[in-house]
């Protein structure tokens, strides 16, 4: 790891979490509060790249075990991954590599952006997130999805977020310098 | 600003070393996830709930703080298995998310961060073959730490220029100067870095 790939794993790391202690956005017609921190992903995989986004994630998770309260709404420590969410948050490392990964083969356009984090950002979330909580819950799967589906629109709303800052971002900031290696 | 979950105290199992709350707390997840009579269950949970508030000093309100985020899910349970299977299956699966949640909080609220950092490095030190650096984890964890309250920083500011301009719903005209800003400062510091010999740290000592 260069410095520059240690600097930006852990800036990453560091807004995510700093997302997640910003009051929710609330968002009209959308029952749960919308937090940044999946946002966080998302710019993290299509911004840095899939490994550093990765490790980025990787580390934040490290900190949570650790027992910083990171999470939005102060929550942290060991309990966060017995509870019903914990495939959630395993999912976030994986989800930033699949975005970034998506992103450095199909080139940065807003639209591949936005397909690589419904893909990664929401599709491969829900995969890893939904048995899990159907498992500590004892649901069927299906219900498990149900009751996931809640914060569908919010991760819609926040890809299109997400995909459009990561466009713009690419653009003012030279792209080679952030997504190579 | 960045504070941890750690609650300074003086009962025995502050005391424990951090490896060996660890440990019990793998061994009783097990414990909780093979059970499956509800008199036991209640039990365990009672006497879990008992070490956290009383023998370990955290007393009822922190009890009942870890508690509140899960009464939605042990709703959702309640309702579900009443309607699919029985009440006792419900009464069973909530208490075991509620003991599971318990124990892994109060290995959190009774152990230093330093101590779960030291159980970390010392994980680091055993993956070295594979060529994990442990001093690069530890600078890395420690950055990370620093940065949280800059990045906060960078981005209320941002949202401040932006709301004095009418901009506080226009997501995207916050997060795009927020994050290349990000990016920017990114470059310094891994500039600052690199003069200072980062490319070599930790190669021989």
């Amino acid at each position: 790891m260069s410095a520059k790939d240690t600097v930006l794993v852990a800036m990453f790391a560091a807004l995510t979490a700093a997302l997640g202690l910003l009051p929710p956005i609330p968002v009209p017609f959308v029952p749960v509060p919308v937090t940044g921190q999946t946002l966080g992903i998302m710019l993290s995989g299509c911004v840095i790249g899939a490994r550093r986004a990765a490790f980025a994630m990787l580390l934040l998770l490290v900190l949570l075990a650790l027992g910083l309260p990171l999470l939005s709404g102060g929550r942290g420590g060991l309990g966060v991954f017995v509870g019903p969410s914990a495939g959630y948050l395993i999912a976030w490392p994986l989800a930033a590599y699949c975005i970034g990964a998506f992103v450095s083969r199909f080139g940065a356009s807003i639209g591949v952006l936005f397909l690589a984090n419904c893909v990664g950002g929401i599709g491969l979330v829900y995969v890893v997130g939904v048995p899990i909580m159907a498992l500590v819950l004892d649901l069927s799967v299906g219900n498990a999805a149900l009751a996931g589906s809640v914060f569908l629109p919010g991760d819609l709303i926040k890809a299109g977020v997400a995909s459009a800052v990561a466009a713009a971002v690419l653009r003012a900031y030279p792209t080679q310098k952030n997504t190579q290696a | 600003m960045i504070a941890g979950l750690y609650l300074p105290g003086d009962g025995w199992i502050h005391g424990l070393s951090a490896p060996v709350k660890l440990g019990f707390m793998f061994f009783t997840g097990l414990t909780i996830v093979v059970i499956s009579h509800v008199s036991v269950m209640v039990l365990l949970t009672i006497s879990v709930g008992f070490i956290f508030s009383v023998v370990a000093g955290l007393g009822f309100k922190r009890l009942w703080l870890s508690t509140r985020p899960l009464l939605i899910w042990v709703l959702a349970i309640l309702l579900a298995q009443l309607w699919l299977v029985s009440a006792e299956a419900a009464v069973l699966i909530s208490l075991r998310l509620v003991t599971l949640v318990w124990v892994a909080t109060l290995v959190t609220y009774t152990t230093r961060l330093s101590e779960m950092s030291d159980v970390l490095a010392a994980m680091c030190s055993v993956l070295r073959p594979l060529g994990v650096n442990p001093e690069r984890i530890a600078f890395l964890i420690a950055l990370t730490i620093r940065l949280i309250p800059s990045v906060f920083d960078i981005v209320r500011d941002v949202r401040d220029v932006q709301k004095a301009r009418g901009l506080e719903r226009a997501y995207i005209a916050m997060f795009v100067p927020a994050l290349t800003r990000l990016l920017r400062e990114s470059d310094a510091l891994s500039d600052a870095l690199t003069a200072r010999g980062f490319e070599r740290w930790g190669d021989k000592r």
